[in-house]
């Protein structure tokens, strides 16, 4: 067990391809957690960011022939969580995602400072009321700390395009911000 | 209690959706029971050529629907092409529209690759454009469009096209001193 955890992603895609289809059990124990919550800020539900992982994890399966070994799996399993969830919110475009019990950062220890806690929960308002396409560019950078190129990978769109919307991205969320201090 | 463990109790208790849910099991349990499969890696292999395949076509297209439209426009005569009454009521409209159509299909299924968004796309299309139209303009200098109209089976292709062509000598040469002597 603890063999096929030294191993790669792409290694382990190799080998659940080859192999053993069994294996594929890892990869979701890697992304799971990671795509639950990626999807929880795009959704802003639990119950639906389940069900977008699933199916995302159900679709990484059954293409996962298509997969690329020399590129990176965490961006096109990113890529088929975004979609899915993209195909989600479009089908249900007047519902407003409302983030409710969702951790800002969950490895920091916020319990134990009030303040911390306060523009943590500021910070989770201000997310959820930004448009999708510079949350998503938020969410991905700075929550699930991709990399420029991964986030391009991921969104299908090119590096300066991801750094422009970054840019936007944070003027928009110090306005609101403000705004809900007022 | 350590404080990997305070960590791990406090995320418990505030994302219980996240903590409890078992997609592996779940997704597994599928796997096994064949309920999902993975697609073979031929039919990728097809679906990318057919995607190749389909960019080509629709490129070809887009090159001769621009090239029959230079041919009928040069046809025409060059005082035509200062009546655009005349030029509207002669030049069947669904050649340029077809070669446009081809384009634009072109270019979609190109945005299917991954340089779409990686390199400057918009840069891509305008090169595409300019070559497709400077194509068009060598086919027609070089005289294929009066060898096509001359040999079966695309003779009647033509003949439809423009009845009078049957009748009418049709140049080998359509600039002087240059193109191709069939």
């Amino acid at each position: 067990m603890s063999n096929y955890q030294k191993l790669t992603d792409e290694e382990l895609v190799g080998l659940v391809r080859d192999e053993d289809q069994e294996l594929y059990r890892y990869l979701i124990d890697r992304y799971q957690a990671k795509l639950l919550r990626y999807a929880v800020y795009l959704t802003g539900d639990d119950d639906q960011a389940a069900d977008v992982v699933q199916e995302a994890f159900i679709k990484a399966f059954v293409n996962l022939q298509s997969f690329n070994i020399k590129k990176k799996f965490s961006s096109w399993l990113y890529r088929i969580t975004h979609n899915e969830a993209m195909n989600r919110l479009n089908r249900h475009q007047r519902e407003v995602p409302i983030l409710k019990d969702v951790d800002f950062a969950s490895d920091l220890d916020l319990e134990d400072d009030f303040i911390k806690k306060e523009l943590a929960n500021l910070a989770k308002n201000c997310l959820a009321q930004m448009p999708i396409i510079y949350k998503e560019v938020l969410t991905l950078y700075y929550l699930e700390e991709q990399s420029y190129e991964a986030i391009s990978d991921i969104l299908r769109i090119a590096t300066g395009t991801v750094g422009t919307r970054l840019n936007r991205a944070k003027i928009i969320m110090k306005k609101i911000c403000q705004k809900q201090k007022k | 209690m350590n404080q990997t463990m305070k960590k791990s109790m406090s995320k418990t208790a505030k994302r219980p959706a996240t903590k409890e849910l078992d997609l592996s099991q779940e997704i597994m349990s599928k796997v096994k029971t064949g309920e999902i499969n993975m697609k073979p890696k031929w039919y990728f292999v097809l679906g990318s050529s057919l995607l190749f395949f389909a960019v080509v076509v629709l490129l070809v297209l887009a090159v001769f629907f621009f090239n029959l439209t230079v041919f009928m426009l040069r046809h025409q005569g060059p005082m035509r092409l200062w009546r655009l009454e005349t030029l509207l009521s002669q030049l069947p409209l669904w050649i340029p529209i077809l070669a446009v159509l081809a384009l634009w299909g072109g270019v979609k299924l190109l945005k299917k690759y991954d340089f779409s968004y990686k390199k400057n796309f918009l840069l891509i299309i305008v090169g595409l454009v300019l070559a497709i139209i400077l194509a068009a303009f060598a086919i027609d200098s070089l005289g294929f469009n009066e060898f096509w109209a001359r040999k079966e089976p695309m003779r009647r292709f033509y003949q439809n096209l423009d009845p009078s062509l049957e009748g009418r000598h049709l140049r080998n040469t359509p600039r002087q001193g240059s193109g191709l002597q069939f």
